[in-house]
């Protein structure tokens, strides 16, 4: 979709203004419904737009992403807006600088809309935990987008925007993309700078871009990625020119077409592997016997880490005080009152969590532990990745749910992640593409994961098998 | 008072969260849930396992110890949203009781 905007825009069909007015109106129209968007960048938007046009009349130079209106998730701060994160308790935090993606954005000749809604601290997989509202799946508005990304996703899957931004901790791209039927990937951990991303679980995060294409998806990323200065765990990526995919090998993981998994989403998978293995491709059944414990690894690893970056938040700058705090309160008083309420139910559990399994008597059975069972999983895929040069599983064990559906038990909202953890665990990069739909219309996402720092090689696999896909359709 | 009640007490003094006391039923609840499913890690045999401590094997990663003229926030744009201040100083409680 990019390429094919951008050829407009060099043929003067339309102007980078038009473009960013007529997404604006698309907003404006469908928003209500969905409910995508926190905050809307308008002046950002037109601004940009009008030094694109002039700057492109005056040099007939176009910037590799000019004039393509995109979403942020509200997590990402862009100077000058508010980014709330999806809490109550930076409600009035005003973005003290650009994050570096943003930073790449622009110079890049993006157009940025707006901020899109998440669940609270990106902790969710529904985007039902916003302290503001949920957002809706805007192929079934009664069921969720997914999460904690939901907004973004569901703002390309509405075409409200060319492409957008989230986040990936333990999926948080790749389910909503899934759910939403749009493309989701998740980078090699440090191959996009996290400055400017406010931080759930600093050694699992990730930073990732939705589109419509593996193509789109491709030019994004070569915007963001690359060693910061400012992110001392960044760092640049080989470029990859093979091309031939035809005779790939393709792993396929056991654990990960168990009981519990919607049929028709096996069904859709096992369709595309037959797909690929008619040109050519080598099916090769496998097994990552340790799978069943990344969740609760994550579980452990991902709110211990959490618990000390959500100490920053004090509730005394960017909220309003809680209204229970009397003159005669000391510091920690205030503290305490402001952070149980300015923070939702899922944060407060996992910051407690957190605390729990760092605290004194309890960090070698917890958190120490959790930390070796991390590199045995990560082990366990380098020995896969000997045999294989991609694994293919389902993104997700079911299509979008119902509001409502998961939020009464903690644990099955978790068990949502089930497929997706292992490659934050791991780092490795992993990408959801829509592989199909279910009879009541729901998209079905498949996930491609590739050794660590090997975007580029599973970008090109992904583009090959999206041109099966789409064939195949 | 409960040994729960105590630990969940300390846990939430630490992360300094105040909650009312059937908030606390419930994220007490919840933690149990939570703890359970999370102990199937003791299944797992881990002898001769390094931990990883952290998303990469980088180490050592220094810059220039140089000013950082990145930031230019003008301060008055985060003063402007406290809730109280002074000059361009935030009043908080005091420290002490």
């Amino acid at each position: 979709m990019i390429k094919e905007l951008q050829e407009k825009i060099k043929n003067k069909e339309v102007s980078v203004l038009e473009i960013a007015k007529d997404y604006l109106k698309t907003i404006k129209e469908k928003d209500g419904d969905i409910k995508a968007f926190l905050t809307l960048t308008e002046d950002l938007a037109l601004k940009q737009a009008k030094e694109i046009d002039k700057e492109y009349i005056q040099t007939g130079k176009l910037p590799i992403l000019a004039g393509m209106p995109c979403a942020i998730k509200d997590n990402m701060l862009v100077s000058g807006y508010i980014s709330t994160s999806g809490s109550k308790i930076l409600e009035n935090y005003n973005s003290a600088y650009d994050a570096t993606v943003i930073k790449k954005l622009k110079a890049s000749g993006a157009i940025i809309l707006g901020k899109t809604n998440l669940d609270e601290f990106a902790m969710g997989s529904s985007t039902e935990n916003s302290g503001y509202f949920s957002t809706k799946n805007p192929h079934d508005l009664e069921r969720v987008p997914g999460g904690s990304s939901g907004g973004s996703a569901a703002a390309v899957a509405a075409n409200m925007v060319v492409f957008g931004l989230g986040s990936d901790t333990g999926g948080s791209v790749r389910q909503p993309a899934a759910f939403c039927g749009v493309v989701g990937f998740k980078p090699s951990y440090g191959a996009v700078s996290r400055y400017g991303l406010m931080a759930m679980a600093s050694s699992l995060d990730q930073i990732g871009p939705f589109a419509k294409s593996v193509s789109d998806i491709q030019l994004v990323f070569e915007v963001i990625c690359g060693k910061d200065e400012m992110d001392s765990t960044s760092l640049d990526l080989k470029k990859y020119d093979g091309k031939d995919f035809k005779k790939a090998r393709i792993g396929v993981p056991r654990e990960y077409f168990i009981g519990g998994i919607d049929p028709e989403i096996e069904l859709s998978i096992k369709a595309m592997l037959e797909k690929l293995q008619s040109q050519g491709a080598d099916i090769i059944e496998t097994s990552l016997p340790h799978t069943t414990y990344g969740l609760p690894c994550y579980y452990i690893i991902m709110p211990a880490e959490v618990s000390a970056n959500l100490a920053r938040y004090d509730g005394l700058r960017y909220s309003p005080l809680s209204d229970t705090i009397d003159k005669n309160d000391t510091l920690t008083e205030v503290y305490l009152k402001n952070r149980g309420e300015g923070f939702g139910k899922e944060v407060r559990r996992r910051i407690i969590l957190g605390t729990y399994v760092l605290s004194a008597g309890y960090y070698d059975a917890y958190y120490l532990k959790a930390q070796k069972v991390r590199q045995l999983i990560k082990n366990e895929f380098d020995k896969v990745f000997e045999k294989v040069d991609f694994i293919i599983t389902p993104t997700t064990p079911t299509p979008a749910f119902m509001f409502g559906e998961k939020t009464k038990d903690p644990v099955s909202m978790y068990l949502s992640d089930i497929f997706t953890v292992s490659a934050n665990l791991a780092g490795l990069p992993a990408i959801s593409l829509p592989s199909g739909k279910t009879k009541n219309n729901l998209p079905i996402g498949l996930q491609i994961m590739g050794p660590a720092l090997s975007d580029w090689k599973l970008l090109s696999f992904a583009q090959y098998l999206e041109g099966l896909i789409n064939y195949h359709e | 008072m409960s040994e729960k009640e105590e630990q969940i007490d300390h846990l939430l003094d630490l992360a300094r969260m105040k909650l009312s006391s059937k908030e606390k039923e419930e994220i007490t609840k919840d933690l149990s849930g939570i703890l359970k499913y999370v102990n199937q890690l003791n299944e797992v045999d881990v002898v001769n396992i390094k931990p990883m401590t952290g998303g990469t094997a980088n180490t050592n990663i220094t810059k220039e110890d140089a000013p950082n003229d990145q930031i230019d926030t003008d301060p008055a744009r985060l003063v402007d949203a406290l809730s109280d201040k002074k000059d361009n100083y935030m009043k908080i409680p005091p420290v002490f009781s």
